[in-house]
């Protein structure tokens, strides 16, 4: 047989393994909506979609995933400019318990007071080297941002003088302006450089027996999207984060939610805006995190914003409400 | 896809209608995601490649002119995103994957493997996977997509000259590996 014959006939027997998921439809057709919202906005307003240089992933659920499991569930895109942000949900069969989550953020809230300000660390879970979702690679990082208490000084902090001006004293009456940082108190921004350490913190349980094993981590840059965060509490002691991203490259921001979570679309101001609220949240020691996002274009300039909060005690309503706010 | 059918949506697409984008989309998707499936090295891709390759068809649908194959173009499309993610070096950041793209031989070793893992009776696809890209669009396109050499070229926009080149050079690779692999087991089928 030619192999040009058994090249068509290869190609022909495959055909019917590959096929494109459903999964892939709901995104396609958000992709499409996102576009032509984009292209009413006018020219000016649109922006080429070259591919982006660089994606950052936020994680906002409990676990942290990879993106090839089963059962995902599409939740929304949306770009403006050179940013992408990406929503998805998963099975709560592949997330990880309540005991086991809850473990974890205390382990982490250990590491973290033994933390400069300033610094950060990885930290490797030896027992959970057998879970599914973290697919052999448990290891989470840390950090410990400085925080400015001081709001003019925060505000000076900021190089976008728009995002800076909208920096308000108070919200919602009754939160106060605590403090800004730059990064985010949720979500995890990860580099390559990270399977390294992850190797030498394996054989560094296995020699010692320890199963939660850490090492600080000197970040050689803040990575390609600058992040800043208001923090504003009131006299319960409950937060709300107002945090504005933007990046002068172009990325995608991909978040995954186990599917128990909330979501909802709403409209903050004429934007296109997304609630999500997830209660099995690894980044929040309360295990809430929920929070308001949406985009804005502003002097060509895209802006992801989210107004977020780890109590339970918040409502969307009040979030919603802050946001509209700002 | 049938050429005449999909014509009439295009230009009702091209016009921000939103059932026809539906229907183009249909029409076009199983056989977008398997081509961008064998052109790129890594599976986790495919999707996000898509996304590009629809966003493009809404920005250039304006460019499409009737008289052209749909196919054709719509493949000439697809092949420079898949360019344009390779060359632009999409590093993206996934929980637990590498930020940075695997060297070419470990995204070879990959590539090989998930099409043995997925049929073992496939002998050359697995090869197909391993080519450089230029290779790979020239045999693709050729016993995949059935498209002559002179379509080829046109669609790459390159010389034929050069299409016969590559056409020839990835042959004389797919054979010299096959051959390879095959002498040790003593196979019975010659393929030449």
């Amino acid at each position: 047989m030619s192999i040009e014959t058994k090249l068509k006939k290869e190609f022909e027997q495959y055909k019917q393994a590959v096929s494109c998921p459903p999964s892939v439809d709901s995104r396609m057709m958000a992709l499409y909506r996102s576009h032509m919202v984009q292209t009413r906005e006018g020219p000016s307003m649109l922006r080429k979609w070259n591919l982006p240089r660089l994606a950052v992933i936020t994680v906002l659920a409990a676990t942290l995933l990879g993106f090839t499991y089963a059962g995902m569930s599409f939740l929304f895109e949306e770009s403006k400019g050179n940013i992408s942000v990406t929503m998805s949900a998963i099975s709560e069969e592949v997330t990880l318990n309540k005991e086991q989550l809850t473990s974890i953020s205390r382990s982490l809230a250990d590491v973290k007071e033994q933390l400069q300000i300033g610094e950060n660390a990885l930290v490797y879970f030896a027992d959970l080297e057998g879970e599914e979702v973290l697919q052999g690679k448990p290891l989470f990082p840390v950090s410990r941002p400085a925080v400015n208490e001081n709001l003019e000084n925060w505000k000076l902090s900021i190089p976008h003088a728009g995002v800076a001006d909208s920096v308000p004293s108070n919200i919602l009456d009754d939160f106060l302006f605590e403090g800004g940082m730059k990064g985010s108190p949720f979500g995890l921004f990860f580099s390559d450089s990270f399977t390294e350490t992850l190797d030498e913190l394996k054989r560094e349980s296995k020699d010692t027996g320890k199963k939660v094993v850490w090492r600080k981590e000197v970040s050689s840059s803040e990575g390609p999207l600058n992040i800043f965060t208001s923090i504003y509490r009131n006299s319960k002691q409950q937060a709300i984060y107002v945090g504005v991203e933007t990046s002068s490259e172009k990325i995608s921001i991909k978040g995954i939610i186990p599917s128990s979570s909330s979501y909802e679309t709403l409209n903050i101001n004429g934007s296109q805006a997304h609630y999500t609220r997830d209660d099995n949240s690894l980044f929040s020691t309360s295990l809430t995190y929920q929070e308001v996002m949406w985009m804005e274009i502003h002097e060509g300039q895209t802006f992801v914003y989210r107004v977020a909060s780890d109590s339970s005690a918040i409502t969307k309503e009040q979030l919603v409400q802050a946001a509209k706010g700002l | 896809m049938k050429e005449i059918d999909i014509q009439p949506w295009l230009i009702r697409m091209s016009q921000g209608d939103e059932e026809a984008f539906q229907i183009v989309y249909q029409m076009t998707r199983d056989h977008t995601y398997r081509f961008i499936y064998y052109l790129v090295p890594n599976k986790q891709d495919v999707e996000d490649v898509m996304s590009e390759v629809y966003l493009e068809l809404l920005r250039s649908a304006d460019n499409y002119v009737p008289d052209q194959k749909f196919r054709a173009w719509f493949n000439g499309l697809i092949i420079r995103q898949v360019r344009n993610w390779k060359r632009k070096g999409w590093r993206r950041f996934r929980i637990w994957d590498r930020v940075q793209r695997a060297s070419s031989d470990e995204s070879d070793r990959a590539a090989a493997e998930q099409f043995a893992a997925l049929d073992n009776q496939l002998e050359l696809l697995p090869i197909v996977s391993t080519l450089p890209l230029h290779l790979k669009e020239v045999v693709i396109l050729r016993y995949y997509q059935d498209h002559s050499l002179e379509e080829i070229a046109q669609l790459l926009q390159i010389p034929i000259g050069t299409v016969k080149s590559r056409h020839h050079r990835a042959l004389k690779r797919l054979r010299h590996q096959y051959q390879g692999k095959e002498s040790g087991t003593g196979a019975n089928e010659y393929v030449y």
